[in-house]
C-alpha cells in the first residue's frame, strides 16, 4: 500500500524522471559516489560506485553489515562529509526555511550540557529562532514524545531510551525536509526498541517526512521501510533494493507472516554472503 | 539559594567547620600541658587577638592585599589558560606548537623562576601576581585542552547538523564541554597558587598574610603569627571551594549536582 501522492509530485516525477512506469517524485539521488576515508594503513574506500534514489516522502532503511559504509553515506547526505566522486542531489521545497536535512544520530547524540528543552530547541536557536518561538515548537514535540514531565531534566538523568527520544524531538522540531536516522535504536533493549519504532512511525506517517533509516537489523528495517536498500561492503554500494510490500500498520495481528518471512529470506540471502566476507576478512 | 544547596561542596560545607572545632578544643586544654605556650598559644588567646588585630590593627590591609594578588593572578591565569587551552583543544595545529612548551614549563617549580621575573620587571607587584598567574595558566591550559578534547565527535557533528557556525560551536559545544575541567582546574590553580602566595609575601614583599607570617616568627611574635596562618587557611577554604561551588552551580549535568 503505497501513501498517496499528491498531483503536484506526480507532475514533478514525470518530467523529473521520464519514466512511464514510476509515478514516485525522487527526492534523493545519489549517483556515482565515490568515499575514501585515510587511516593508519593507507585509504581505505568506505563507498564506491553507489547509485540510490529515495523517493519522497517514503521511509527507505539501508540495511548492511557493519562497515559497509551506510553510516558514512548518511554524513555525504547531511553534507556533514563530502564525496571525493559522484553527486547527491536533493530536491529542496523552495518555502520557509526549513532545513534540508536533519540527523538522529546513533548512541549520546544529545547534549549532557543542555536540558531536554534545550537540547530540542538547538536547532531552531541556530537557525535565529527567538527563545519564545523556539520553545512553544519544542515543547510541542517534547510532548509528542511523551517527555513533557522531563523537559528540564538533563541527559544523564534519562534512560537510553528516553535520551534517544529526545534526539528524534529535536530532528522533527527542525521540520527537515529530509529525516537521517542513523540506527538510532542500536543500543536499545528489545521492548524499549518495539515501542520507540511505534512511536517514531507514528511521528512519520503524521509528517509524511521522507527518512533515510539506517540499520543493520533485518527485522527492524522490514518493520520500519517502505523500501529496503541492502548494501554490499568493502567497498560500501548498494546491492539490491527490496520493496516491502506489508500493510502498515504492521502490528501483529495485521501481519502477513508468511510474506514477511519471504522478505527476511530474500534479505538474507542478499546480506548473507556479504556478511561472510566482511567476517572471514577480519 | 535553592541552586546553592544543590551543590556538593555546600551540602559537605558544615563538615568543613568540624576539624577547625576540634584542632581549638585540644589546643586549648593541651596548652600549658604537652604544648609550650611561647610556641602553641591557645585559642583563648590567639582568638581575642585576632579581633584585635583586624578591628584596630593592620590585618584587614595585609589580608586585602593577599586577596588582591590571588584574585588578579588567578584572573589572568585563568583567563589565558581558558583561552590557550581551547584553542589548542581544538585545532591540531595549535596543539603541536602549544604542548611542548607547556609540557617543559609544567613540572617547574615557579617559584624557581621568582628572581627571573624579578630580573626581568624588577622588584614590583606585577611580578608577585605573574608568578602565580603562571602557576594558574599551566594548570588551567592542559586541563582545559583535555576538557576541549574529551568532548565526542557526536556532540560536534550534531551541533553542525543542526547548523551551528564556529561562533556557536565554541559558545555550546566547546565551552560547556569543557567547563567541568575548567572549573576543578581553577581550583586547584588557586590551591598552588596559594601556595606561591605565602612563599613569596615571605620571600619578597611588605604587605600581605605570607609576609605577617614570617615577620612575625622573625620578632617572636608567635600569637599574631598563629593569627596570620589560619587567616590564609580560612581564605583558602573559601577560595578553593568556592570556585568548586560555582563549578557545580555552572555545570548542572555533571552529576555531583543535585535538585
Amino acid at each position: 500500500m503505497e501513501p498517496p501522492r499528491t498531483s503536484i509530485d506526480d507532475a514533478v516525477a514525470d518530467t523529473d524522471t521520464g519514466s512511464a512506469d514510476n509515478k514516485r517524485s525522487v527526492r534523493i539521488r545519489a549517483s556515482g559516489i565515490e568515499k575514501a576515508y585515510t587511516g593508519q594503513d593507507g585509504d581505505v574506500q568506505a563507498l564506491s560506485g553507489m547509485d540510490l534514489e529515495v523517493y519522497d516522502s517514503e521511509f527507505f532503511c539501508l540495511l548492511g553489515p557493519s562497515g559497509c559504509g551506510k553510516s558514512t553515506f548518511l554524513r555525504l547526505v547531511s553534507g556533514l562529509l563530502e564525496a571525493d566522486a559522484g553527486e547527491i542531489d536533493i530536491q529542496t521545497e523552495s518555502n520557509g526555511d526549513r532545513p534540508t536535512t536533519s540527523m538522529v544520530f546513533q548512541e549520546k547524540g544529545i547534549f549532557p550540557w543542555k536540558s531536554v528543552l534545550d537540547n530540542v530547541a538547538f536547532g531552531l536557536k541556530m537557525r535565529g529562532i527567538g527563545k519564545q518561538r523556539r520553545y512553544e515548537i519544542a515543547r510541542e514535540y517534547i510532548q509528542k514524545v511523551n517527555l513533557s514531565e522531563f523537559e528540564n531534566a538533563y541527559p544523564h538523568q534519562l534512560s537510553g531510551g528516553m535520551a534517544q527520544r529526545v534526539g528524534i524531538a529535536r530532528a522533527f522540531a527542525n521540520d527537515p525536509q529530509v529525516l537521517l536516522m542513523d540506527e538510532p535504536f542500536g543500543d536499545l533493549d528489545a521492548q524499549t526498541k518495539r515501542y520507540l519504532q511505534e512511536e517514531l512511525l507514528s511521528l512519520w506517517s503524521e509528517s509524511k517526512k521522507t527518512v533515510v533509516y539506517v540499520t543493520h537489523d533485518i527485522e527492524e528495517a522490514i518493520q520500519l521501510g517502505d523500501r529496503l536498500g541492502v548494501m554490499g561492503a568493502r567497498p560500501g554500494h548498494v546491492k539490491e533494493i527490496v520493496d516491502v510490500d506489508l500493510d502498515r500498520p504492521r502490528t501483529r495481528e495485521n501481519l502477513d507472516i508468511a510474506r514477511l518471512e519471504a522478505l527476511q529470506t530474500r534479505v538474507w540471502d542478499v546480506l548473507s554472503d556479504e556478511v561472510q566476507r566482511t567476517v572471514e576478512g577480519q | 539559594m535553592t541552586l546553592l544547596t544543590g551543590s556538593r561542596v555546600v551540602r559537605q560545607l558544615p563538615s568543613l567547620l568540624g576539624p577547625f572545632v576540634v584542632l581549638a578544643l585540644v589546643w586549648e586544654f593541651a596548652a600549658g600541658v604537652l604544648l609550650d605556650p611561647r610556641f602553641f598559644p591557645p585559642p583563648s588567646v590567639t582568638l581575642p587577638l585576632a579581633a584585635e588585630l583586624y578591628l584596630e590593627g593592620d590585618f584587614l590591609t595585609h589580608a586585602a592585599a593577599s586577596v588582591r594578588r590571588i584574585v588578579l593572578a588567578t584572573a589572568i591565569g585563568a583567563s589565558a589558560g581558558i583561552a590557550v587551552g581551547v584553542v589548542a583543544g581544538w585545532s591540531r595545529r595549535a596543539r603541536l606548537l602549544v604542548n611542548p612548551h607547556l609540557a617543559v614549563l609544567y613540572p617547574l617549580p615557579k617559584i624557581a623562576l621568582l628572581p627571573v621575573m624579578f630580573a626581568i620587571f624588577g622588584l614590583t607587584e606585577t611580578v608577585r601576581v605573574l608568578t602565580m598567574a603562571l602557576a594558574v595558566f599551566l594548570l588551567v591550559s592542559i586541563n582545559t585542552m583535555g576538557g576541549v578534547r574529551s568532548i565526542e565527535d557526536v556532540h560536534v557533528e550534531a551541533a553542525l547538523d543542526n547548523g551551528a557556525g564556529t561562533l556557536d560551536l565554541y559558545r555550546e559545544v566547546i565551552l560547556p564541554g569543557a567547563r567541568p575541567q575548567i572549573f576543578s582546574s581553577i581550583s586547584m590553580g588557586l590551591s598552588v597558587g596559594f601556595a606561591l602566595l605565602v612563599v613569596i609575601e615571605m620571600l619578597a614583599a611588605e604587605s600581605g598574610l605570607g609576609y605577617i607570617i614570617w615577620n612575625s616568627w622573625q620578632l617572636f611574635t608567635i600569637p599574631r603569627m598563629y593569627v596570620a596562618v589560619f587567616s590564609i587557611n580560612v581564605l583558602g577554604v573559601l577560595f578553593v571551594h568556592g570556585t568548586e561551588v560555582l563549578g557545580d552551580v555552572l555545570t548542572p549535568w555533571d552529576g555531583t549536582y543535585q535538585q
